[in-house]
């Protein structure tokens, strides 16, 4: 089974929406997605997003 | 700041036989949350032979006490005596933070949590989980407003384990 292939939100905050419908709408999306992955792809995920948000931070503060 | 690699230290936890159960948000992770963590939360057994063991691993992984201003962390007395005497260590670690948190909040600890406990393979280390019911339960209790917000989100997510049966 291949990795799933991060995608990020690279703005600063998630959108801010009127309509908690629609967060947790987007929420359950991700969800149900996470639950088709192993808990090991699951992890690399994580691992991912905290070192692209890393490297974000380090770009903000050199530029 | 050290490269966040939970697996490298469930690694040395199971290379030193750490009797443990993973909290917080990495079990939630593991269960399939969405929410964002950055550290790596452990409840572990409070017998003095399993807090030789912590010891052996928290050497190893060169823990240091994390504070803010101070990157690399303080140095501290990392021995079974020591252990036995804290209940709560946030920990700097060469593979990241690493909180270490003998009663979670709205638990009874090690025992407690055990009952419960998912084994999850994230090959080739068979970690200890808390079910995704006591992280819940334990973030509900913790009754932080960084914990509150992760609740309907968690809530959703057992749900949908449960639709899956």
């Amino acid at each position: 089974m291949s990795r799933p292939q991060p995608t990020y939100d690279a703005s600063p905050q998630a959108p801010l929406s009127e309509d908690r419908y629609e967060e947790d709408d987007a929420d359950r999306v991700q969800i149900v997605e996470r639950l088709s992955w192993t808990p090991k792809q699951r992890l690399a995920y994580l691992v991912d997003m905290v070192a692209f948000e890393e490297r974000a931070r380090r770009a903000r503060r050199l530029g | 700041m050290p490269q966040f690699q939970p697996e490298e230290i469930f690694r040395v936890l199971d290379q030193h036989q750490v009797e443990y159960v993973v909290i917080g948000g990495v079990a939630a992770t593991l269960h399939g949350s969405n929410l964002r963590t950055g550290d790596v939360d452990i409840c572990p057994a409070r017998d003095e032979a399993n807090l030789t063991r912590l010891t052996k691993a928290l050497q190893e992984i060169d823990a240091r006490i994390r504070t803010s201003g101070v990157p690399d962390g303080l140095p501290f007395a990392c021995d079974a005596g020591f252990l036995a005497k804290v209940d709560l260590l946030n920990l700097v670690t060469r593979y990241g933070d690493f909180d270490i948190s003998f009663i979670p909040a709205g638990t009874g600890g090690y025992d407690d949590l055990k009952r419960g406990v998912v084994r999850v393979d994230l090959d080739p280390v068979i970690v200890p989980v808390a079910s995704l019911e006591d992280v819940i339960r334990s973030k509900k209790a913790a009754g932080r407003p960084k914990d509150l917000q992760q609740i309907p989100v968690l809530e959703t997510l057992l749900e949908e384990i449960r639709k899956r049966g």
